[in-house]
Formats: C-alpha cells, structure tokens, sequence
C-alpha cells in the first residue's frame, strides 16, 4: 500500500504538470464523496453532476475568427518518419507546424491542474504541489479512432470510447465531436457531436460516433476530440485530440 | 488524392458462435478489430506521437442479417487508413489486414466466403521501389507452398480504377508480371478490359473514397492456392504492386470470387492460412 501512496503521490503531485498530455486519465478519487477533508488533505471530491457541468464549460476551445475568407484546407502535417525534416507535407499558403500538431487549448490529463471556475464553485484541485490524502486513485483511457471517410454515407465520421483500468464505476458518457482545419490554423467543430453513455471496451453499442456531412471531396484536414465523463465519479478535464487527417471531405 | 484508406468487404454466409448472442455480447466486429490489430502490432493509436503500427482504425461492422437483400450477402467490412506511406521495398499490407480480419470473423462465428473486395489504395505505393516488394511477396509466396492441390480454387478478378481510366493501359503487363515471375499462389488463365459484366455487391463503398463509381475495369480468370483469406491478401498485394509498377496511382477496388465449378463456399477456417 505505501508503494500505492507514493504512485498516486507521483500521479497527482505538481511535476505532473509538465508531462505531455496523453490519453491515459489517471485520476485521484476523493475517497469522501461528501467533500469534506480527511486525513490532512485539502482537495473536494466534486459531486458528479456539477463536475461535469463544470468540464463543459471548460472544453477545448475552437477559435472563432468570423472571416468570410476563412477555408477549409489540407492539413500539412508530416508523416511520423518526417518529423523534424525540413519541408514535409505541405500545400501553398500552409503553415508549416514543424510537425507538431497545433493545438487548441489543452490540459494535462493528471489531476496537478488549477481551477478555471468561479469562486466557490467545486472541482477537484491538489494545492500545494501534491499533497495529496489517501485518495483513490484510478485509470482509464479515452480511445478514439481517425476521423474518416464512411464508406456508406459521404460525411466524415470518427468513434470514442473508453477502456477502464479500475476505476469504481461501469459506465461512462462519452462525446465526440469532429473539427475542419481551416487556413487560418484553427479547428473548427462541425457536424454532429457524438454523445452516448457507454460501458468500457469499445465494444458494441459501446462507442459514440461524431459525423459531418461533406460539402465536397477536396482534401482536408480533420481530427476528433473525445471527452470521457465517467458516471459517478470525479475525472480530470483532459479530452484526446486525435492526430490530423486529411481526408476528401470538405464541409467548410 | 484519396487518403490511404484500405477497405475489405466480405460477402457470403456467417453462423455465429451460438455462445454469442447477438443481444448480449460486448464485442463486435469492430472492438475485436482493434484488439486483434493492438495485440499483433498493426496498429496505430490515435493520439500524438503515436509509435509503431501500420494503420490507424476507421471503422467496421457486422451486417445484422446477411441472408436477407442482395446475393451474395455481405457479412462484415472493416475498414482502415494506412498511418505510414509503405515503405520502400515493401507490399501494401494487405496480407496482415486480411489476416486480422479472418482472425476477427473465427472469433465472431464460421463464414462462408463467396465474394472479397478489398479497396487498395495504390496511391500508396512508390513505382520506383516496385522490385523490392515483388521480391518480398515471393518470399512470402513461401506460406502456400505444399498447399492441398484438391483447394486450388477457379476465381474471377475484377480490378476497377472507377472514374480513373489507368487499369484499362496496364492490364495487359498486370497479366505478364503474374506469370513472369515464379509464383504458385495465382495463375492468370486470361483477362479482358471490355465485355465481362461486373460483379455487384451491396451495398456500394462511397464513391469519394476511392474514385468511384465502378466504371473502367479489368476481369481476370485464373486460379488460385487456396480459397482463404491469406491466398485472398497476397493475391491483392500482388496485383496492387504490379498494378503501381505499371502506372496506376489511383485506388483500385479488387473484387474476387470463385468461379462457377469451382471448390465452391470452402469455410473460412484459421488453419487455412489467415489466422496465423
């Protein structure tokens, strides 16, 4: 168990801020879920639904220039072999990222994050750097897919759904919504947002779906965001941005 | 240009498992994809920086009732987008993708295969890096050698290129390379650009995935090792390289299936040299 206190220690404490994100949630549970403290520490379980009504008002932002100019375009990403070579997939008037994907407003997904809400508003938070109580700690991860042509309807798809490591509950509402690149660099959500409460695994009936209609076939630059929510427990605001695709699907 | 998306559909008769009851198993076609491909390290996840893989996961499905609708029926497809151009020397991966997919349809029940098709995406593949690849799909002509000679099955290919007229200019070298070089996996008794029917399968890929519709075609009539997923993946690898080596870069949608008086409706079997 000591051994266990010191991995949720590592978990949570404030270095984890540096990590890159990465799909892997791992959580601290308040082992008290009525919020108040015990043994010394300071965090507040957050009552589920005010936690995720909290997390929506948190979600990765898409910039929302409003120039009529604006387009969709081909994504220049670099093939993984590519990185760090000059050059690369790109398309005139393209930035090039260097291969890294840009990225809209993000946040660790470990719990050592600051709050964004309102005073008095609950969410989870570990001041102090880490001093964490003898909370639980569980994991889970958010999968998704590559958003894609379907080969049934000419719209853009991509599927989420999440695998649970241990933590204490069976389900989890899981939401995809897809984003067009646009030459302005910024991501725009479209189509239809894929929303389901959805047991662990991925398996059937147990993915959410984001679709967006095709306007036309030029090659353009799409991705997902997949936001888990698990059901009766407290999870980190973390979402997986799945790596840009081009695709023959544009919308606008 | 299309993205590298690689798709298969497979048509016939599926019986499930009768421990898989449709209302209450957790799997289906597409979860059991993901881990078969996870665990045999052809898969790409889909997060940043992602290592290791071949393709990234796009989707797939089980048809509810193969029986009802058009004949043959199709059973399942699965489909994927390549996550890496294909390395020089090497074939599209097609042989691991249909042998992923046979691992994935003896989880879910015994088919019966009477029709493949399988979107290629040539675009893929580098011409200059051709001879390579032809040379490790020789190599790995290596596994249906001492095959049952009593399985070698009469097919019938179709290979479309859809609005992209390149198949009807290269059919013709497509049929030399497959005699040219030493292999006993398929033998081209003859082919034709015109007058053969196509072969309808329902439902349609989209047609913004790969060029479509259906329109400019080559047949091919020839024989195969064996009527199995595996023969079924290096026979598409094949004819994807030949077809990129003799100036193809579109995707091509390959379509097989048994001749008449042939071993007809052979079991999709693991042993039979697409489970491992």
């Amino acid at each position: 168990m000591a051994g266990l206190r010191s991995s949720r220690h590592t978990l949570c404490g404030g270095r984890g801020m540096d990590r890159p994100p990465g799909p892997t949630h791992r959580l601290c549970l308040a082992d008290n879920p009525s919020g108040r403290q015990s043994h010394g520490a300071t965090e507040t379980a957050v009552p589920t639904a005010r936690l995720g009504h909290w997390l929506r008002s948190i979600s990765v932002s898409t910039p929302r220039c409003g120039h009529a100019s604006l387009s969709s375009q081909v994504f220049p990403y670099r093939r993984r072999h590519e990185r760090g070579v000059t050059g690369g997939v790109t398309g005139a008037g393209e930035r090039d990222f260097g291969g890294v994907q840009p990225r809209t407003r993000r946040r660790p997904h470990n719990c050592s994050w600051k709050r964004r809400g309102k005073p008095g508003e609950l969410g989870f938070r570990f001041p102090g750097g880490g001093s964490l109580g003898p909370e639980a700690v569980c994991t889970f991860t958010t999968r998704g897919d590559y958003v894609h042509v379907s080969s049934s309807a000419f719209e853009a798809s991509g599927h989420g759904w999440w695998v649970n490591g241990n933590c204490p509950t069976s389900t989890a509402v899981v939401t995809v919504e897809l984003q067009e690149y646009y030459n302005d660099g910024s991501w725009r959500t479209k189509g239809t947002v894929g929303q389901a409460t959805v047991r662990s695994g991925g398996g059937a009936g147990n993915r959410a779906t984001g679709r967006a209609g095709c306007n036309n076939s030029s090659l353009t630059g799409w991705r997902s965001v997949v936001d888990v929510d698990l059901v009766g427990v407290a999870d980190d605001p973390g979402k997986l941005i799945t790596p840009a695709r081009n695709i023959n699907c544009r919308r606008y | 240009m299309p993205d590298s998306t690689m798709l298969t559909a497979l048509f016939g008769d599926l019986a499930l498992h009768p421990w898989r009851d449709p209302a209450v198993v957790s799997s289906d076609a597409y979860s059991l994809f993901v881990a078969r491909s996870s665990a045999m390290g052809w898969l790409t996840s889909a997060e940043e920086n992602a290592s290791g893989g071949v393709w990234g996961m796009n989707d797939a499905g089980q048809d509810p009732d193969p029986s009802s609708g058009s004949q043959p029926s199709r059973i399942a497809w699965f489909q994927v987008s390549l996550t890496e151009p294909v390395p020089g020397g090497g074939p599209l991966p097609v042989q691991a993708f249909l042998a992923c997919v046979g691992d994935v349809m003896a989880r879910i029940g015994t088919s019966r295969l009477q029709a493949v098709q399988i979107l290629l995406p040539v675009q893929s593949l580098a011409a200059s890096s051709r001879v390579g690849s032809v040379m490790t799909l020789l190599q790995d002509a290596g596994w249906f050698v001492d095959c049952d000679p009593d399985q070698r099955t009469q097919v019938r290919i179709t290979l479309d290129s859809g609005r992209i007229p390149s198949i009807h200019s290269a059919a013709a070298d497509i049929v030399e390379r497959t005699r040219e070089f030493k292999q006993d996996v398929f033998s081209c008794h003859s082919f034709s650009v015109a007058g053969d029917e196509a072969m309808v399968l329902e439902p349609a890929v989209t047609d913004e995935l790969w060029m479509g519709p259906a329109h400019h075609r080559t047949t091919l009539h020839g024989t195969l090792a064996e009527w199995s997923l595996g023969a079924l993946g290096w026979l598409a690898a094949f004819l994807a390289d030949a077809s990129c080596w003799h100036g193809v870069s579109t995707p091509l949608m390959l379509t097989v299936c048994q001749s008449e008086g042939s071993n007809s409706n052979t079991d999709l079997d693991p042993s039979a040299g697409f489970g491992g």
